[in-house]
């Protein structure tokens, strides 16, 4: 994972990306007990499609393994997450937390945004280790960001209610 | 764990239990990102072992 870090700052080096953040199952490791994760989840900064594919077309270029949507980077499988899908992912990059890995640079998700982009994906199993977060987070600020991003389609508020209630 | 194994009452087990457990959770929450990490490639490669088996 570490490699896949170095080859990920050689790639903000070439330009090829504007910055990255961990997210997802690596990400809530870093907040939490080691849980097992398979992949690792990159949100990358990038505002157009075309960005996204010339990431693709990169790793092509230099022969890495893609298997669906991930690169395989040093046997690592990675998943790129760019921000146009999402401003609550653009702004979740733009103030993730900078952290050092043996000597490597590399940047996560503070726990509040890893909460919402969590909240937003809503699957099972990222509703059993929200509870475990929010432990740690700092709930103004996290409502501050779920009332920001909400909106009919996901209603990242409600999701957080519910959570709660059911831990009532 | 020597603890947990001579407590007789249930009720007491469970709440040594608990707490040991909450315990651990904490010291494994506190590892450096490095050794997590170390720690989730191990599971990761015991998975994958399983599986092929």
């Amino acid at each position: 994972m570490i490699e896949a870090l170095r080859t990920l700052n050689q790639l903000k080096r070439e330009g090829v990306i504007k910055d990255y953040a961990i997210g997802g199952g690596y990400a809530v490791n870093y907040y939490l007990e080691p849980i097992l994760t398979y992949d690792l989840d990159i949100f990358v900064l990038m505002t157009t499609d075309e960005e996204y594919s010339a990431l693709y077309q990169h790793f092509k270029s230099r022969k890495y393994e893609i298997r669906d949507v991930y690169i395989l980077i040093e046997g690592m499988p990675v998943q790129f997450l760019p921000s146009f899908i999402s401003p609550l992912i653009d702004e979740a990059i733009r103030r993730a937390k900078r952290i050092r890995v043996k000597g490597t640079a590399s940047k996560v998700l503070t726990v509040e945004y890893l909460i919402a982009t969590l909240l937003m994906a809503f699957r099972p199993k990222d509703k059993m280790v929200i509870p475990c977060l929010l432990e740690q987070a700092d709930m103004g600020l996290l409502n501050e960001i779920l009332g920001r991003f909400s909106d009919e389609k996901t209603p990242l508020d409600n999701r957080l209610g519910r959570i709660l209630e059911s831990l009532q | 764990m020597r603890k947990l194994l001579s407590i007789i009452d249930s009720e007491e087990f469970w709440k040594v239990f608990s707490e040991e457990r909450e315990a651990r959770r904490k010291q494994l929450r506190n590892l450096p990102f490095a050794k997590k990490i170390e720690i989730v490639e191990k599971m990761r490669a015991a998975q994958l072992k399983r599986e092929k088996s």
